[in-house]
């Protein structure tokens, strides 16, 4: 596969979200709002490229036996680092993201990637698969974000969107707003994706 | 056999590159975290009393951290030039899903100086407005020596314990059970039970009952006072207003700050700072 075509893949015909329904967990929980999307996307985009990087890199050394406790070791070493690196010379960056980085090391689509494209797959092209798969992932993370912040809070990134009279649905930014708003947008989407076959 | 061994020692290879690289970014992050974690906590000091370059950590006295639903955590003298200039408390208060950290200062006029919140797992939208500046900005100024309490609708000039003294007598005595309700309603008991009345809905009467502090000795206030009543203006209460929705939030960390509104004037003032 072209490195080009990975890129697109993730983020349209294979976005982990919406098509794979990979990594919920830190889907519903952090998209209360756009800029939070925002942030967890980048960051789990982050360690996904490094981590396919490596993986993609040492492929042949791993055992198929183990090679999932393997797959682990990696993204936790690749969100630890991150996550100090980024705590002692970009501090302000850390304080608002500091909350996601743990939580990526849980996000299966990090080990997914890693046994179902890096582990058979030329270091470049699975780079670009975490290109990919890191923007799609934050696309629709920022998606939801923004359609749970307006609901919900009557702001995007922060700033006050809806008039004064807008009485907002505070669930929308409590978790069953995240599954509300997630279910319409597979289905909404799958219903667009149907039509155009 | 070999299999295994060979299979346990590859994967103890990546396992012993991952800690070694794992321990060199400590190894080099440690100091600078260190320096930014003492940078912040100055910084959030800072915040609550501009006014202090240097801040020094005092020892609570023992006895008087509070209980289970409000908590004195750390407290600091602000200095500038070698003279204190004010206080700064970080409290912990019970809220609506687990504690929040609430910093204040206080400055030498015997005022709040300013309110921050610090970590919190209240509700988005509802709780977690407790945050914004809407809220917070309600403690600027506001004077040390009379308790605070968070109502639903301000009365009149917001000063005075209108709606607390009157939402007592609304539902009847029997929670107010110490001398400073006896004072509220010499404060002019008429007057306060016209306009107090009308508020005094049942949620609001029992936040107000738990704030008025020197009123309720299951409150948290009772630990450090016993003889609040004679170096407070007692039963005087300035009201600040409850976020919408988030009661529980707004009294909890009006609660805390009571707490330490109480150490400030039974303690620090009467030279009990170190």
């Amino acid at each position: 596969m072209k490195a080009s075509k990975a890129i697109i893949n993730g983020i349209i015909t294979e976005n982990p979200i919406f098509r794979l329904v990979r990594g919920m967990c830190p889907t519903l929980a952090v998209t209360t709002a756009a800029i939070n999307g925002i942030g967890m996307g980048l960051a789990t985009a982050f360690v996904l490229i490094a981590s396919n990087l490596v993986i993609s890199l040492i492929k042949d050394f791993i055992p198929s036996q183990v090679r999932i406790p393997a797959f682990i070791v990696v993204a936790a070493t690749f969100v630890t680092v991150t996550g100090m690196l980024m705590e002692a010379f970009i501090p302000g960056l850390y304080e608002s993201l500091g909350i996601f980085i743990p939580l990526i090391v849980v996000n299966c689509i990090i080990l997914g990637r890693a046994e179902a494209f890096a582990s058979k797959n030329s270091p470049l092209v699975a780079v670009a698969d975490g290109i990919g798969m890191g923007l799609g992932f934050t696309l629709a993370l920022t998606l939801l974000g923004i359609i749970r912040e307006i609901l919900g809070a009557g702001t995007l990134f922060g700033m006050q969107l809806m008039p004064q009279a807008f009485n907002p649905a505070v669930i929308m930014i409590l978790p069953p707003g995240a599954f509300l708003t997630l279910g319409l947008l597979l289905g909404l989407l799958n219903k667009l994706t149907a039509k155009t076959k | 056999m070999s299999d295994i061994m060979k299979i346990g020692l590859k994967l103890f290879v990546i396992t012993v590159i991952a800690a070694i690289v794992m321990g060199l970014t400590n190894l080099a992050t440690e100091e600078p975290i260190r320096v930014q974690r003492v940078k912040a906590e100055n910084q959030a000091r800072q915040a609550t009393l501009p006014q202090a370059k240097d801040f020094n950590q005092l020892d609570i006295k023992e006895g008087t951290h509070g209980n289970e639903n409000a908590e004195i955590v750390e407290i600091y003298s602000g200095i500038s030039d070698d003279s204190i200039v004010g206080y700064v408390f970080r409290v912990r208060a019970k809220g609506y899903a687990g504690d929040i950290d609430i910093i204040l200062g206080i400055n030498t006029n015997h005022e709040i100086e300013a309110v921050e919140i610090g970590e919190h797992n209240e509700t988005p939208g509802l709780g977690a407005k407790a945050k914004d500046k809407t809220f917070l900005a309600q403690f600027h100024g506001k004077e040390t020596e009379a308790q605070l309490s968070a109502v639903k609708t301000l009365s009149g000039d917001g000063s005075v314990d209108a709606s607390g003294s009157s939402t007592v007598d609304a539902e009847g005595s029997a929670t107010s059970d110490t001398d400073s309700s006896a004072t509220a309603d010499e404060d002019g008991s008429a007057t306060s039970d016209a306009d107090g009345s009308t508020t005094a809905d049942t949620e609001d009467s029992a936040t107000t009952d738990a704030d008025s502090g020197a009123t309720t000795d299951t409150d948290s206030s009772a630990t450090v006072d016993a003889d609040s009543g004679a170096t407070q203006v007692s039963g005087s209460v300035q009201e600040v207003q409850a976020i919408t929705g988030a009661t529980v939030t707004s009294s909890a960390v009006t609660r805390a700050i009571n707490l330490a509104l109480q150490y400030y004037n039974q303690i620090l003032l009467n030279g009990g700072g170190n």
